[in-house]
Order: structure tokens, then C-alpha cells, then sequence
């Protein structure tokens, strides 16, 4: 899954906002972008799209701070897995 | 002991324990001698300025531990001070300050690029960030005066202090005014209650313009303990919370129920040491008592108070719940009246109900707001007066909530009398969201209701019709919705419709559209 991916995601899916730019460092919190509800319907389609699961010891703010660290834990994992 | 003004606390926590931390934030610290020292200097500036006693300032600030000098810097300046959510849109900002004639406004580097977005001649004198393209500021490195003392004022404690803006039911929010008395009364039995102590550290996890936020700063400062502020994005993630009461070593949070569910679900609190822990406050709505069973398990050592009041007369009512049974799923009381509060409960004719007999609560404390400021309409629905022998009267809130008193002294909470729901602990007006989405220029009749959200708190969720040959669609209605309304008060979903359900008398059917939208499939 790519940086895009997520992107496309967060932007027509979660808030249905077509003209939401998001670059890779961008705060998602701070911009208002996520908030703890919007956080869980993330991390389940995250989780139904790569079939694995994330434990929510890992739904922390380092890792999705922004589009690149989402990026970067789900590689991690993936590696893990 | 402290005085009478809410700011005398840190006076006299600054000369009794200097280097005692005052704020707490991700390992750094502002002690009580910085924290007196600081605000007396913003407090000097905002005089020079022009703050005059009386004056609203605009506290427009993510967490950070320039927000204790903010608060007291404003109340040593005489001033009022408006808290102002960093996360609003600008549109909603704007309404605030030119609602409550803000000129002067202590801001974070991150809330900059709203400010640039306000309306050049709405745009207040801003203080705390440096300056940038398109926004003049003093930055905290530019203040004046002596940092010993505060500017020399006459204030006594039925001065305001503070304004806090809710969700209102005509459009758009109104504020509630203060007083030092009400916020000192609200600090006071906060610290008592619990037995706050120096050695505390207390959770600011409640944003600012949240009552809840009166007993994270002010019976902090009372008690001369430490508020250890919780950054908003680990408010976002409950792991990321638990983690952190861990490592900043928290014993007190008042919250609402919400957050600690998340936490129970999603908290990985199994991984953590949450010994810290003593007690835990919650109050905005009701905690489902199998989830707060729950948590108690959990948290073994931890102590669990529910707290009932609305914003206008805080922590009006509280409940110590003890440990619960398995089966106990009634409903947890909002408890007794707290010192300095009075209460009726009265039927639509005004007359006081019996044991067991639902009725709206009304309420007299000190802790009562002295009304919404410059609402005369809603200041006359709002309060209830009681003649007395001399020119004042009694006066009493009207809550809105419906309660009743049990056999054994207890109070119950069963719902509201109007359209205002909770929603995650945010209060919002129905009718305020509705206003909202008929203002789109597409729509032709607006419906707005909310339905639970299946983890024990509502959703909000707008119906529309639209006009004649518009094609307006759900995401364009969002968009236009998130300029308006704060990101809790959004709809989880606006549904187009091409006609309304319809009472007898012809008005929008709302538990119909309610009844509909739980039926449709998949819900």
C-alpha cells in the first residue's frame, strides 16, 4: 500500500473532501484531518486491505502522526508479520 | 492559604514552593515562581496595551505550558479571558470575537494561519508567537514590566473571570460568564473532594473552552499541586495516553466517559504501570456502568467519582460510585448536591416534585454563570427568579436535564427536556447543526437528529432536501459544513432525500427520520 493509497483513503473515504491536499509530513491531528473516530475506521480498512491486524498497542500517535509514519509502521509490521 | 481571586493561588504557591512545578508537558516544567513570574509580565503588557478591567482576551491556544501564563496573566490584567478552540474554523473564531468584542488574544505558533484567515479589521492584537507575514505579534520574549508583582487593580471576586462558549440552540454559540467566586468555588470543592495535595499531578486532558478544564488548572493551583498538560494528539490515541500517564507519573484525570472507554478498549493498559493512578473524575454524560465495571477492575487502587452539572453551573452534583457488582446495570446516579449548590426539581406548572417523580432540575450555587453574555432572550428563559426579603432574588438555572430524587436521597439523571446531545462529552444543540446545513444554498429543508453510536454516546446525522434542480452532493454538504461547525458537532452523515416524513401537522417528522435511518440495512 502507498503513500497515495492512504492518502485517496483518508481524502474521499473518511472525509469526503475531494480538494484535501495532505503532503507525506503533514500533521494529521493538528490539521484536523483525524480524530480518534476517524483514527479507528482507518486503522480497520488499513487492516481489512493488508490483512493482518494491528494491535492497538500500535495505534499511537508516532505512528500516525502523518501520512509518511503510517507508511513507515505499516512496513514495519508488515515485516513482522 | 489562597486568596480570593483565582490567581492568588500561584502568588502564594510562588512564595511558599517556588520551585515546585506549576505545568508538566511532555518532560519539560514551568515552575510556580516562573509561572507568577511570567504572567505578571503579560499581565504588564496587556495594561500597557490597553486591557482594561472587564476586557474579554482571547486565549487561542493548543496545549502548552505558556497557557498557565496566558490564563493568569489575563486575570492579573483584570481581564476576562475567552478560551477559543484551536481546532475551530476560522468562521466560528470570528463569530467569538467579534460576539464578545475581543481585542487583545494570547495565541500558539500552530493557530497563526487561522488568524491570518479572520477579517483584517477582526483581526485582535496578538501576543505569545513571534510576528508573521500577515499577522502582527508580541512574542513572549517582547513582554514588559515587573516580573515581581502584578499591575495594581481593585477587583473583587463577583468580577468576571472567564467566558466559556457552548453550543447554542439559535445558531450560533453563546458564552457563559464567569465569576472569580464561581471559578474559586468549582476549584475548591474539586480540591477538596479529591484531597488534592502538592504531590499530585492532574491530568489537562479536557480541552480549555471545557469546564472540565476549571478543575484541571484552577484546583490544581489551589492545592499547589502540578497539571501535567496532555497534548491534543495524544488525546487522539488512547495507547498513546496510557502510555503517557505511565511516564508522567499522572494520579488524578477528569474526563469524559468516552476517553475512558477508549482507553479500557483500546489502551493496551495490560502493557502499561498505571499504579499512578488514585483517582479518576468523569462527567458531560452517562458511563455505562458494565464498561465502568470494567475499567474499576482495571484500576483497583484508582477511586471513581461521577460529576453532574452543566457548564453554566459546574460540578453541580457528584456521585463517589463504589465497586460495582456483576448485574449491577442500572443507571450510576449523578449523586448529591455538592457544598454550595441547591437544587429544585420541578413539574411544567413550576411546582416542586416528590420523591421518585421526574422533573427538571433547577440549580442555585456559587458556582453559577451570571449568565450568557449580551442574550437577553435566552437570559430570561434560561433563569428561574425566586423573590427574597431584599433586592436580590433566588436565582436558579434552569437545566433542561430531568431528574428525579430517590427513597435514599439520590439523584438520577434521565435525559434531556430539549434538542441538545452529547456527543463524545460535547455538548452540541441539534438545532445549531440544522441551522447550519439549511444555510447551504442547495438546500431547501434540513432535518438534523441523532442516533447512538453504538458505544454508548449519539451520532449526529442530517437529512436533506434539495432545491429544485440542485445536484449538490454529500461531500459537498461536508465541506461546507466543516467551515461552520466544530469537527464533534459534524455529521457522521448527511443523507439526500427527495422528501421529508411528515407529522399530522405537517411539520418534519424527526423520530420518523430517526426510526428510519436505525432501520435501513446494515445498522
Amino acid at each position: 500500500m502507498s503513500i497515495d493509497d492512504i492518502r485517496v483513503y483518508i481524502r474521499d473515504r473518511i472525509l469526503m473532501d475531494p480538494d484535501l491536499s495532505l503532503g507525506e509530513d503533514d500533521d494529521l491531528l493538528l490539521s484536523n484531518v483525524l480524530d480518534s473516530l476517524r483514527v479507528m475506521l482507518l486503522v480497520s480498512h488499513l487492516e481489512e486491505r493488508l490483512g493482518f491486524t494491528i494491535p492497538p498497542e500500535d495505534v499511537t500517535l508516532e505512528n500516525f502522526q502523518s501520512l509518511g509514519q503510517i507508511h513507515r509502521y505499516l512496513d514495519e509490521r508488515r515485516s513482522t508479520v | 492559604m489562597p486568596g480570593f481571586l483565582i490567581h492568588h493561588a500561584v502568588a502564594h504557591w510562588a512564595r511558599v514552593a517556588p520551585t515546585r512545578p506549576a505545568f508538566r508537558m511532555q518532560g519539560r516544567t514551568l515552575t510556580y515562581d516562573e509561572l507568577e513570574r511570567e504572567s505578571n509580565r503579560l499581565a504588564h503588557t496587556l495594561v500597557e496595551r490597553g486591557v482594561e478591567p472587564g476586557d474579554r482576551v482571547g486565549v487561542f491556544m493548543h496545549k502548552c505550558l505558556e497557557l498557565g501564563v496566558a490564563l493568569y496573566g489575563i486575570l492579573k490584567a483584570g481581564g476576562v479571558f475567552v478560551p477559543l478552540d484551536p481546532f475551530a474554523p476560522a468562521g466560528r473564531i470570528q463569530g467569538m470575537t467579534q460576539d464578545c468584542d475581543i481585542h487583545h488574544l494570547v495565541a500558539s505558533d500552530g493557530v497563526m494561519s487561522v488568524l491570518e484567515d479572520l477579517a483584517p479589521e477582526a483581526r485582535p492584537a496578538v501576543y505569545g508567537p513571534e510576528s508573521r507575514e500577515g499577522v502582527d505579534s508580541t512574542p513572549w520574549r517582547e513582554l514588559v514590566g515587573d516580573p515581581r508583582r502584578p499591575p495594581e487593580l481593585t477587583m473583587v471576586d463577583l468580577d468576571l473571570g472567564y467566558i466559556m462558549y457552548t453550543s447554542g440552540s439559535t445558531g450560533g454559540p453563546k458564552g457563559m460568564m464567569h465569576t472569580h467566586r464561581g471559578g474559586l468555588t468549582y476549584a475548591r470543592w474539586g480540591a477538596e473532594h479529591v484531597g488534592l495535595t502538592p504531590r499530585d499531578r492532574v491530568a489537562s486532558h479536557a480541552p480549555l473552552h471545557f469546564d472540565l478544564s476549571v478543575f484541571d488548572f484552577f484546583s490544581t493551583a489551589h492545592a499547589g499541586a502540578t497539571v501535567v498538560l496532555v497534548p491534543e494528539g495524544v488525546t487522539k490515541f488512547p495507547a498513546s495516553f496510557t502510555k503517557y500517564v505511565e511516564s508522567e507519573g499522572i494520579s488524578v484525570i477528569f474526563t469524559v466517559p468516552f476517553t475512558l472507554t477508549e482507553m479500557l478498549h483500546r489502551g493496551a493498559m495490560d502493557q502499561r504501570d498505571l499504579s499512578s493512578l488514585r483517582w479518576i473524575l468523569f462527567g458531560g454524560e452517562p458511563f455505562q456502568p458494565n464498561q465502568l465495571r470494567e475499567l474499576m477492575l482495571r484500576l483497583p487502587q484508582a477511586r471513581f467519582t461521577n460529576v453532574y452539572g452543566p457548564a453554566e453551573a459546574p460540578s453541580c452534583t457528584c456521585y463517589d460510585v463504589p465497586p460495582l457488582d456483576t448485574g449491577d446495570e442500572g443507571p450510576i446516579p449523578i449523586g448529591t448536591l455538592s457544598a454550595n449548590s441547591e437544587g429544585l426539581i420541578v413539574d411544567p406548572d413550576g411546582e416542586e416534585c416528590g420523591v421518585g417523580e421526574p422533573g427538571e432540575l433547577c440549580i442555585r450555587s456559587s458556582t453559577l454563570t451570571l449568565g450568557y453574555w449580551n442574550r437577553p432572550d435566552l437570559n430570561a428563559r434560561a433563569f428561574l427568579e425566586v423573590p427574597s426579603h431584599g433586592p436580590f432574588p433566588r436565582v436558579y438555572y434552569r437545566t433542561g436535564d430531568v431528574v428525579s430524587r430517590g427513597e435514599d436521597g439520590l439523584l438520577h439523571f434521565h435525559g434531556r427536556r430539549d434538542r441538545m446531545v452529547k456527543t463524545r462529552g460535547h455538548r452540541v444543540e441539534l438545532d445549531e447543526v440544522e441551522a447550519a446545513v439549511a444555510a447551504h444554498p442547495a438546500v431547501s429543508e434540513a432535518a438534523v437528529f441523532a442516533v447512538p453510536d453504538g458505544e454508548g454516546s449519539w451520532a449526529i446525522v442530517a437529512s436533506v432536501t434539495l432545491q429544485g434542480d440542485s445536484e449538490a452532493t454529500e461531500a459537498e454538504l461536508l465541506r461546507h459544513l466543516r467551515g461552520e461547525l466544530p469537527m464533534y458537532a459534524l455529521p457522521r452523515e448527511v443523507q439526500v432525500a427527495r422528501d421529508m416524513p411528515r407529522t399530522t401537522s405537517g411539520k418534519v417528522d424527526r423520530a420518523r427520520l430517526e426510526e428510519l435511518y436505525l432501520n435501513q440495512e446494515g445498522r
